[in-house]
């Protein structure tokens, strides 16, 4: 049996210490999702709370045959969907602001945010997702599958779309940045003439 | 970049740029989702659970009224149609058929308006309170709907018999089999198609019956009445399976949302 059978089997018999434990094995990859998805890191930490409780909450729904995974992915994007449609924020009081030192550790660290993530964030959001779950999340095609409804090959062929999508639009930035630099030091030459 | 080389730099990008976890704020989730439980362990062993039969008794009281008091409202005006109707013999005998497709037709289709409305508003509300699944609650308005419409259609069926010019199974073709094809549509379009389209959906299939029935009483050409019996008896057989099967479908249904959320 594996694990996740056994937590489930211990909270069936009312054993609390096990959900603790499911939590803890969900939590870090679900948080890394919802960062993701929504705007700011405490965006990310109310859509996980509530992904969880959520789960909780259709806990009747779910029938456990190994897909618990599929089921919280699947709860956590509606959540991030909610959000970004009520176009939640956290409230923040001043105080607090000013006492906190601005570092802001999602993915949209936006000065920080490198040309791959932001060149994959440009894909149309199906295929973004795809990118993500695959090498940000590192799942199998499988379980990207499962969570996605599509079926394994359409995951492995839009993939493959996207990463050649991908390669083309960061050769075409670079070769930008290349000529930008041409320019740059041919100015520079004319400029010490 | 080679394939690899590109795979291996974006794995590194999105490792790089992965936002650390908060232990406390694993901790408060934790403790916040046993509590929920507990308490919903907790209120659960309160609370009696209703059987379905129950259910269907309660969406009486809070819905099923309204149904029936507005298909007693088509029932009066059918009525007076037949009343008027068999005055003229002859007018009866052309157009009765197809009247009693019609009639038929838009018994059916009252149910529909009921079900994209409970679509629509999602039920949600109602579903983590009655701790029942949304099919389940569809399937019991639509049982309530369509005993209305059963005995408006035995109704309607037991006074065309009183005018003596049909028989049974001319008066069960023209009338409850379109009823049941009908039903059976509409409720098999319920999980096929888009929520947002099913009512618009359902109207045009209606619509284009509707219109196919007045070409041809238009055109004088056979109706479901002139069916051989044995045609007839096994159409009215099947439909009754696809609309029990479809009722079926409609039960083990947890969700009618479309597509998945990442189209």
């Amino acid at each position: 049996m594996t694990r996740e059978n056994e937590i489930f089997k211990q909270i069936e018999q009312g054993n609390m210490e096990s959900l603790d434990e499911l939590i803890g094995l969900y939590y870090p990859e679900i948080f890394r999702y919802c960062c993701w998805h929504t705007s700011n890191r405490a965006n990310a930490e109310d859509a996980v709370q509530e992904t969880f409780l959520k789960a909780v909450r259709y806990m009747d729904r779910y029938a456990h045959r190994g897909k618990f995974r599929a089921f919280l992915y699947r709860i956590a994007a509606n959540t991030c969907i909610d959000m970004s449609r009520k176009k939640y924020e956290v409230p923040v009081e001043v105080e607090i602001l000013e006492a906190v030192p601005l570092v802001d550790t999602s993915f949209r660290a936006a000065e920080d945010e490198t040309d791959f993530l932001s060149l994959v964030r440009q894909l149309p959001e199906e295929m973004s997702e795809l990118v993500f779950l695959r090498y940000g999340q590192e799942m199998k095609l499988r379980e990207i599958a499962e969570i996605t409804g599509l079926p394994v090959r359409t995951v492995q062929s839009k993939l493959r779309y996207a990463l050649k999508k991908l390669k083309k639009t960061a050769a075409a930035e670079q070769n930008e940045e290349r000529a930008l630099q041409n320019m740059q030091d041919k100015r520079g030459d004319g400029d010490e003439k | 970049m080679k394939n690899d080389a590109f795979i291996t730099e974006l794995k590194k990008e999105f490792r790089e740029n992965c936002p650390e976890v908060c232990e406390k704020h694993m901790e408060k989730t934790a403790g916040l989702v046993k509590t929920f439980y507990e308490s919903r362990q907790n209120s659960r062993s309160r609370t009696r659970r209703i059987g379905f039969g129950e259910l269907v008794l309660r969406q009486i009281r809070f819905i099923g009224w309204k149904i029936w008091c507005l298909q007693l409202a088509v029932m009066a005006v059918m009525y007076c149609a037949l009343h008027t109707i068999f005055g003229n013999m002859d007018v009866a005998s052309r157009h009765m058929p197809f009247l009693l497709f019609a009639m038929a037709v838009m018994l059916a289709w009252m149910a529909v308006p009921m079900m994209g409305r409970s679509i629509r508003y999602r039920m949600a509300e109602i579903e983590s309170a009655s701790r029942f699944s949304l099919g389940r609650l569809m399937a019991a308005r639509l049982l309530i709907t369509e005993a209305g419409a059963v005995v408006l259609m035995a109704g309607m069926m037991r006074l065309t018999a009183a005018g003596s010019i049909y028989r049974l199974s001319e008066i069960v073709f023209s009338s409850l089999l379109p009823f049941l094809a009908v039903t059976g549509i509409c409720t098999g379009l319920l999980g096929h198609i888009r929520v947002q389209s099913y009512v618009k959906s359902c109207n045009a299939a209606v619509a284009c019956i509707l219109a196919s029935v007045f070409i041809m009483d238009r055109l004088g050409t056979g109706s479901p009445a002139d069916l051989p019996a044995a045609a007839g008896w096994t159409a009215c057989v099947f439909c009754l399976a696809a609309c029990a099967y479809q009722i079926r479908r409609l039960w083990k249904k947890d969700s009618f949302e479309d597509g998945t959320v990442f189209c």
